[in-house]
This record gives structure tokens, sequence and C-alpha cells, in this order.
């Protein structure tokens, strides 16, 4: 038993509901979308620690529904909506001189909002993050930079090899939440 | 006017929407077209008095503040997912530098079915390092979902950690929308 509205569908599924086949309700109440957005990933092996090009290059995930190209970072919102990412990862500053660094997320190459570490001891480690959310269109694009414009540009810490320690030790996600 | 599925009831008061099983509201949908999920599974949960510095292989709490659906079992560490879906996993903490006289470096992790989802590292030569870690993954019913922190190398073998104590160690897993 169910209810076809113009080719949409609130269908009975065993004691619980699904929605045009990609929302479910459980019999316990969890409702949960089945095909969401989305990444979560990390730069897989590598030794560079900034960001170049269009961003950040998330080479390994442990998700992807395919919006996330692994080649270039770049994610592209196959739905207008919000859009919510996070990151969280260890930097490492350089001397005296360059033991500071930035990074974040930037919607179609621009930054809207960035973190910023400032270590006292340039060759200290220090744990890193942030998170925020976006409201985008079909089509906008989500990377990550570190040390690299739109954000902040960090000149001598590239110069010197700076910024998020690379290979998989860090976390960088995305999804659509509504 | 409400319409019956199979005994879940379709309803509309003025020009909100529920989806509910009884009583039990299971989907709401506000006149202005907020999405509300009530049985949200979701647990947080703090690192209390557990020393001043925590390790463990399964992180356990000593104060569980929310546990809708009771996914997560506080004596094995273990959150079980109820349902495929995407779940938000958050980690945040205070972990040991090296000037407090123990080890200044560890690992902390989310494990996704008892092998790493995500890591990452803190090592400080000087006092307290403030640590995160957020995640999202994509599990099936019946996956499970754990914490880990270390010190030191990987065998655990180091003597620093957590801050365990005064609710300084911040968890939080649930169901994204």
């Amino acid at each position: 038993m169910g209810l076809d509205i113009s080719g949409s569908t609130i269908l009975a599924a065993g004691s619980g509901l699904t929605i045009n086949s990609g929302f479910s309700i459980n019999a316990s109440g969890y409702a949960a979308p089945t095909n969401l957005p989305g990444y979560s990933g990390y730069r897989s092996g590598g030794s560079l620690y900034y960001s170049t090009g269009s961003g950040w290059i998330i080479n390994g995930t442990s998700w992807n529904s395919i919006a996330l190209n692994t080649s270039t970072g770049v994610f592209t919102c196959p739905v207008a909506g919000f859009y919510a990412v996070g990151f969280n990862g260890i930097a490492i500053g350089y001397g005296t001189e360059i033991s500071y660094g930035y990074a974040g997320f930037g919607k179609n190459g621009a930054l809207s909002y960035y973190i910023h570490w400032n270590l006292a001891d340039g060759n200290a480690w220090q744990q890193s993050g942030g998170s925020s959310v976006f409201n985008c269109a079909v089509n906008d694009t989500l990377s990550f930079y570190i040390n690299q414009s739109p954000s902040p540009a960090a000149t001598a810490a590239i110069t010197n090899n700076r910024g998020w320690y690379p290979d998989n030790h860090h976390a960088v996600w995305c999804i659509l939440i509504g | 006017m409400a319409i019956n599925i199979n005994g879940i009831n379709i309803s509309s008061t003025g020009t909100s929407l529920s989806v509910a099983n009884g009583a039990t509201t299971w989907l709401g949908v506000s006149s202005g077209g907020v999405v509300t999920r009530p049985q949200t599974p979701y647990m947080r949960a703090v690192l209390s008095g557990q020393g001043s510095f925590y390790r463990a292989l399964t992180v356990t709490f000593g104060s569980v503040i929310s546990n809708v659906g009771s996914c997560w079992n506080n004596s094995t560490g273990i959150w079980t997912c109820p349902v495929a879906g995407y779940y938000l996993v958050t980690m945040g903490g205070l972990a040991s530098g090296s000037g407090q006289g123990v080890t200044g470096y560890g690992y902390f992790y989310i494990f996704k079915n008892g092998s790493i989802a995500h890591f990452s590292h803190w090592n400080n030569a000087t006092s307290w390092d403030y640590c995160s870690l957020s995640a999202v993954l994509s599990c099936a019913a019946n996956d499970t979902i754990n914490f880990r922190i270390i010190s030191g190398p990987a065998d655990n073998s180091g003597s620093g950690g957590w801050y365990g104590g005064g609710d300084h160690g911040q968890f939080g897993i649930a169901l994204v929308t």
C-alpha cells in the first residue's frame, strides 16, 4: 500500500516507509537518505605540505559520492543546498620566520573562512582544524586550500614546504545537509 | 487530514506535516519547510574522571550525556549503526606535551568495523595541545564505529594521552540529515 503523487511515491517498507526510494524511515523511526552528495577523505602519501593548483588533492577517500574529483581535490555540488565541511590535521612551521600558516575551504575559488596557526617554535607541530557550512548553487565548487591563494599565501612556508602533514594524517570532508 | 500507510500516519496540522507511528513522531516538516527527525540516532559523551593522561585502544567515557537510540555501548566502546546512512563522527580534546614529563606525541583515530577510517597525530614539546578530528562515514546497518587514542608509537607504550578529567574531551556520533 502506498501513495503516488504525480510519480513521487510514499510506500510502506516493512514497518517503515520509503519516499521516492531515496529516503527511508525504518520501524524505529530512524529516517535517513540513502544517496547524499559528499565525501570523507585525505591526502594519501606524498610529501607536499601545502596545496597547489585547484586545492589540496584529496586522493584517498573512505567514501565519495563521485562529486569529488580525486585528481584535483575539487568537489562539484550536484544540487543546490547547504553543504557542511570539516577539516582536521597537524601543521608544522619552519624556523622562527615561518612559524605560521593558513587553511580553509573556498567556494568557486574564493575563500570564505580560514584558520590560522602560529607556532612559538617554528619546528614544532600543532593540531589545527575547522568547520563551516556553505550555501551552494548547482555546479558550485568547494576546494580545500593550505598556504595557497585564495587563502593567505604564506610564501616562505611554500618555499620551505611547510603546512599540513600529508600521508593520511588528517581528515577532510563535505556533505549536503539540507 | 491524515493518510494511513500500513499503520504509519502522515498527517497535517495547519500547514505542517508529520510522519508518525502512534504518538511517536518520525519526521516533521514545519510550515516553513524545516525538516526534523526526532528519532535521529545520536550520542554525545565526554572524558570524565579518567585521569590526566587518558589513552585507550577502545575509548569509553566517564560520562555519556546523550544516547538517542541506544546505539552507543559504553561497556564496549562501540557504536552500532541501526540503519544504512551517513554518520558524522567528531572527537576533540586536550593532548599531553613532553614538557609535562610524559610522552608528548600520539595518535587518535576513528575506526569503522575495526579498521582505521581516519586518524591524526599530535606532537607537542611544551604543554597541552588541543586536538580534534571529524569525518562523515558511509555505513551499512550494523556497521560499527569506535574511537582510539594512543600515546607514543603504535603499541600505545607512551605515558601521555588526552586530559580525561573535567569534561575536556568531547565526542559525538550522529546520523546526518
